[in-house]
């Protein structure tokens, strides 16, 4: 499958390990700074609601970290689901060989 | 019958594209090429300069078709679809197939004619020829699969047509006084009439409405690498420009829309056809312009249709992205793709533009304009429509925005090491890109082109920039620790069954119990007629008179008409001669009196066996 790359070939900045990883570093920073900046704008600022009902929503929506949350358990939620969806406990559910419809 | 009757405009809007496509017939080389560039461009020139409520009626057997009707939306679209085919064109510019450059234009042009038909008669015309010039992109391709996928998009889309035309026809026989206008059936619609119910189908397919979207999943990926840039720009965004017409602030496209939003994202985390993957967010980002048109408030149409305008701009830049990897790899199964960036570098950059914009990162399109919906669907009231919208939007930078850069360009390397795409795909992926970019630093721009101008909306509000780049992190975030921790599902070779397995099952199962059935029948029949009957009736014909000849002899023998010979000599007698149809002259006439004879008896007898009946 993975052919072998030429030898003379240039090393780049992301073939190093090492740099994989302070790009990740400087990543998990990130999600901590727009939360800090979340916090700050809950608190210090004033956040604009996207319901005006009165419902949970308005009053959950404007907290701090919501839509981080949201995002993460979303997308954690997706993966797992569109995992099952592959195959459940070994049984395949919409994963099919790559011929399926040429045999 | 004349033309133009009564027109305040004197040519289509499509007319470039129209004759590109036509003289591009006959032309080859760089010529070709050029014309795919020169002829959008001056269409888009002729757009410009279009005015809001000009008109062109043609009279056709007494019938006025209002061909082009001009107004805020069809100039929008007009922009767009011109913008789609300069795109397109020069991207394809070194393409050498005439059928796929002169059908990309003329599929570019009947896009055209959609946004600016007039009435449901002249949609119809565009929309059939919207069905037939598309499909030559994907039969481009010259593959067995490529054919077979593209009649099956032809069968969807054909299907599409008819529902219009029955839909129409539905509406012509309602006796309203002006059937064919081209004006919101949102009240007919809920009112139960069929004809807006088969004109709502009839946009479902090409909008690829859940359970209607197979052609899309399906037909996209098995496209040429130049063909799925027109694919993409054209069929679903006419589609959502009627739909935009024609049933504003129907309450089921809310429904509908969410759903839309909703399902693709898990086949597109699974799939492993990246363009596939572009596919099933193709839907996805339909679904939010579709619940916008379902809110039909003013603010939420334009929100769908800056949507849709942006959507042709990202989601082009994409496939352009993915169709330059197929052309330089041959390969679009993210399990073989991998570590690309060394070599194509640009190619990767424009790429993650694409994502960004997809994704609506802050400065990028996408985030002006499908916030406009999500901010509707919030204000109406919304609360699980706008929770899955949300849901939607991190899932699409999941598996849009972070899977197809990634696989393609980064995760393990595969070995590969292809040249950069050619000048002139960069070039189209530059212009796409800076458009993306644009748009997403300047929303006004776009905003004043829409029918409402977005009245009232800001999407720079320190709240919107924040939360929504928020979501997205914590997006990136899941991924990145799910790809540590080993639990994000890797690229495999493999198909997932979609709502096709009904039909591709069904027409198989169909076909093979119709050969089944039809072919037994026949075999049947076959062994009945021709090796029975047939065989038994020449067998009669030819035996017949010699068997009947043996059965004569005995009592000709006692009638003394062959004295002298035995019995078997008159048998073998007789037998030879009625088999080679040699009789003397005596014994014919005999047969003939007795058949006479017969004749005359049965004549006599049958009267008193069955009298006639005295009334």
């Amino acid at each position: 499958m993975a052919k072998k790359p030429p030898k003379d070939e240039p090393k780049r900045w992301l073939d190093d390990p090492d740099n994989v990883r302070k790009f990740i570093r400087g990543f998990y920073w990130l999600c901590g700074l727009i939360i800090l900046i979340d916090v700050v704008l809950s608190i210090g600022w004033h956040k604009h609601a996207a319901f005006h009902d009165g419902s949970l929503l308005e009053s959950s929506e404007t907290l701090p970290s919501f839509y981080g949350i949201y995002g993460f358990v979303a997308c954690s939620v997706l993966v797992f689901l569109a995992k099952a969806l592959r195959s459940l406990n070994g049984q395949r559910v919409l994963m099919r060989d790559e011929d399926y419809w040429e045999k | 019958m004349s033309f133009l009757a009564a027109s305040e405009i004197s040519a289509h809007p499509a007319l470039a594209l129209l004759i590109g496509g036509l003289v591009t017939i006959f032309i080859r080389g760089r010529y070709a090429g050029a014309l795919m560039v020169a002829a959008p461009l001056l269409g888009f020139w002729v757009v410009s300069q279009l005015e809001s409520g000009s008109s062109s009626i043609i009279s056709c057997f007494g019938q006025e078709i209002i061909s082009v009707n001009v107004d805020k939306q069809s100039i929008l679209f007009g922009y767009l679809f011109h913008l789609a085919a300069f795109i397109g064109g020069l991207y394809s510019f070194h393409l050498k197939d005439p059928w796929q450059i002169s059908m990309g234009l003329l599929y570019a042009a009947s896009a055209v004619g959609v946004a600016f038909a007039g009435d449901l008669l002249s949609l119809f015309l565009w929309w059939e020829a919207l069905a037939i010039t598309s499909v030559f992109q994907i039969w481009g391709r010259k593959t067995e699969r490529s054919e077979n996928a593209g009649f099956r998009y032809l069968f969807f889309h054909v299907l599409s047509g008819l529902l219009l035309l029955a839909g129409i026809a539905f509406r012509y026989a309602s006796g309203d006084a002006d059937p064919f206008a081209l004006v919101s059936l949102t009240e007919l619609l809920s009112g139960g009439d069929a004809g807006a119910q088969l004109i709502l189908l009839a946009i479902g397919v090409k909008c690829a409405f859940p359970c209607l979207h197979v052609w899309l999943t399906d037909g996209y990926p098995e496209s040429t690498p130049t063909g799925a840039v027109f694919l993409s720009a054209f069929t679903t965004k006419a589609a959502i420009c009627v739909l935009a017409r024609l049933f504003p602030g129907a309450e089921i496209l809310i429904t509908i829309g969410a759903v839309m939003a909703m399902f693709p994202i898990f086949y597109a985390v699974i799939e492993n056809d990246l363009r596939r993957v572009l596919g099933y967010s193709m839907i996805n980002q339909i679904g939010f312009m579709v619940v916008g048109i379902g809110i039909g408030t003013e603010l939420s149409i334009d929100g769908s249709l800056a949507h849709a305008f942006n959507d042709v701009l990202f989601k082009g830049l994409l496939f352009m992205s993915m169709g330059a990897v197929l052309h330089r790899t041959g390969e679009m199964r993210g399990s073989e793709l991998g570590g690309l960036y060394r070599t194509m570098p640009l190619t990767t950059a424009f790429c993650i533009v694409g994502a960004a914009s997809i994704s609506a990162f802050p400065l990028f399109s996408g985030f002006v304009s499908k916030s406009i919906i999500m901010a509707e669907a919030a204000a109406h009231g919304h609360h699980v429509v706008w929770l899955c919208l949300l849901f939607a939007s991190a899932g699409v930078f999941h598996h849009a925005g972070i899977k197809i850069p990634f696989f393609a360009f980064f995760a393990h390397d595969s070995g590969l090491r292809p040249k950069e795409a050619p000048v002139n795909m960069l070039l189209a992926m530059g212009f796409a890109a800076f458009m993306c970019i644009f748009i997403g630093c300047n929303p006004d721009w776009l905003y004043a082109m829409l029918p409402g101008g977005a009245a009232g909306y800001h999407p720079y509000d320190a709240t919107h920039v924040v939360t929504q780049t928020e979501i997205l992190l914590f997006s990136a975030l899941a991924f990145t620790l799910l790809n540590l921790w080993k639990q994000y599902p890797p690229e495999l070779k493999s198909v997932n069954l979609d709502i096709d397995y009904v039909y591709r099952k069904g027409g198989r199962l169909f076909s093979s119990s119709m050969a089944t059935f039809w072919n037994g029948l026949n075999e049947k029949a076959h062994a009945f007629f021709v090796g029975g009957v047939a065989g038994k009736f020449s067998a009669f014909t030819a035996d017949g008179p010699g068997i009947m000849a043996k059965w004569l002899s005995q009592p000709l023998q006692a009638l003394g008409f062959y004295p002298g010979k035995s019995d078997e000599e008159t048998e073998a007698d007789l037998e030879k001669q009625a088999t080679t149809g040699i009789h003397p002259v005596g014994l014919t006439a005999l047969f003939g009196i007795l058949f006479l004879l017969g004749f005359l008896v049965l004549a006599w007898i049958y009267p008193i066996l069955f009298p006639p009946l005295s009334i």
